[in-house]
């Protein structure tokens, strides 16, 4: 048999090193393709509740939101749960909902970066505004927890006119 | 540098089956991870889908009106009227401002013969008969009462026979669709249908449709489902 050179340790250790950091890489890309579609479908459902909460209440007019506002009726703050599951195991998505409605009285701006109504110029008891904000807690969330339990959320605003919708 | 020796076959084999275990190891779990990868990306391509479908229906129906809207249970789906034009715009009598009913839209559930996962949501659609209220350039009608008239000869068994009208499919693997009227709370055991109000708030007649995909039971390695409530109230 004839004599050859086998490989050193270094070179063992540098190749597995090598193996192991492209492994990892390509595993990273999976997983941030994983948490990319666990969001953008934890957006879409809650979204598409924003804006049907949001198409609910339009629809009912203002003299009903108005009503609302004066009986005291809001806020009012309701679970949801998309239910999913994989392979039997359960993977719901639970959203918290939570709308109120303002009459448009007080002219002072807010600043639109808070939880302050980005008021309109005028003040007028014949405008209404509508503001629903879906939230849940998710793995692909911010690290801010919101009332301690929500790290994601959305938000619809709306004015209603009385003579708009009657 | 010095010489070495090569190995033996012994060593060869040795080294090869447990190599061979390795990669067989290493080769179940990646698989085990495909594997679940596809089956969560199939149930978001399934919730993003339903999403999808009832925004859509959503936005049909809250621009018709209670007494042009009707539920069937056989097949399960709603057929109501739209005033809106295949292009898009709305048409209003000048004369009386009353809107002209242009359409109407079925959304129905199509059940697969055998495998109760594999359904389908179809939308169809037909014009509606003009009424003798047209006017110059105007397609519909105006009038309510004929236009329910017209609804109640045609129930989603209809528009599922019908070959002549403008089908869509709207969502595969679809093995529920129904749409009910909101008369008030809602207690289905899991709460999920109890938002936008409770029975304490009176409202305007709502209806509450819900599509579901996949398969509700199954826990194959490929098996999900998932279920999608929404709530509509129509504007008319």
């Amino acid at each position: 048999m004839r004599h050859q050179n086998g490989h050193s340790l270094l070179e063992t250790l540098v190749a597995t090193g090598v193996f192991v950091m492209i492994a990892v890489a390509l595993s990273g890309v999976w997983v941030m393709y994983g948490r990319a579609m666990a969001m953008s479908g934890e957006f879409t459902a809650a979204n598409h509740l924003a804006r049907g909460v949001n198409e609910g209440l339009i629809a009912n007019g203002f003299d009903w939101l108005k009503s609302q506002v004066e009986s005291g009726a809001v806020p009012v703050e309701e679970d949801y749960v998309v239910l999913r599951r994989v392979r039997g195991n359960s993977a719901d998505i639970r959203f918290n909902i939570l709308y109120d409605l303002v009459l448009n009285t007080d002219a002072t701006p807010g600043d639109g970066d808070t939880n302050d109504r980005p008021l309109i110029p005028q003040a007028s008891e014949d405008i209404c505004w509508i503001s629903v904000t879906v939230r849940w807690h998710s793995t692909t969330g911010s690290e801010i927890i919101e009332d301690g339990k929500y790290n994601n959320s959305v938000r619809y605003s709306t004015f209603v006119y009385r003579d708009a919708m009657r | 540098m010095r010489d070495r020796r090569g190995i033996s076959l012994m060593e060869l084999m040795v080294s090869i089956g447990i190599m061979s275990i390795v990669i067989a190891g290493a080769f179940q779990v990646f698989r085990e991870g495909i594997l679940l990868f596809r089956t969560n990306q199939a149930a978001a391509e399934a919730q993003s889908s339903a999403i999808k479908a009832l925004g859509m229906l959503n936005a049909e129906l809250s621009n018709s009106r209670h007494e042009l809207i009707r539920l069937y249970d056989s097949p399960p789906g709603v057929v109501f009227a739209s005033s809106i034009t295949p292009q898009g715009q709305a048409q209003f009598d000048q004369q009386t401002g009353q809107i002209y009913w242009q359409r109407l839209i079925c959304y129905y559930f199509e059940a697969h013969p055998t495998d109760p996962s594999l359904g389908r949501l179809i939308r169809k659609e037909r014009p509606l008969d003009d009424g003798d209220t047209n006017g110059a350039g105007r397609t519909g009608n105006t009038d309510v009462e004929e236009v329910a008239d017209e609804m109640d000869d045609q129930d989603t068994a209809d528009f599922a026979a019908a070959s002549d009208t403008e089908t869509r499919t709207l969502g595969h693997d679809v093995c529920g669709f129904e749409v009910t009227e909101f008369t008030g709370e809602v207690d289905d055991g899991a709460g999920t249908r109890d938002f936008l109000g409770g029975a304490s708030v009176e409202r305007k007649r709502s209806y509450d449709i819900r599509l579901e995909a996949g398969h509700p039971t199954d826990k194959g390695p490929a098996s999900y489902y998932i279920r999608v409530d929404s709530r509509v109230t129509p504007r008319g």
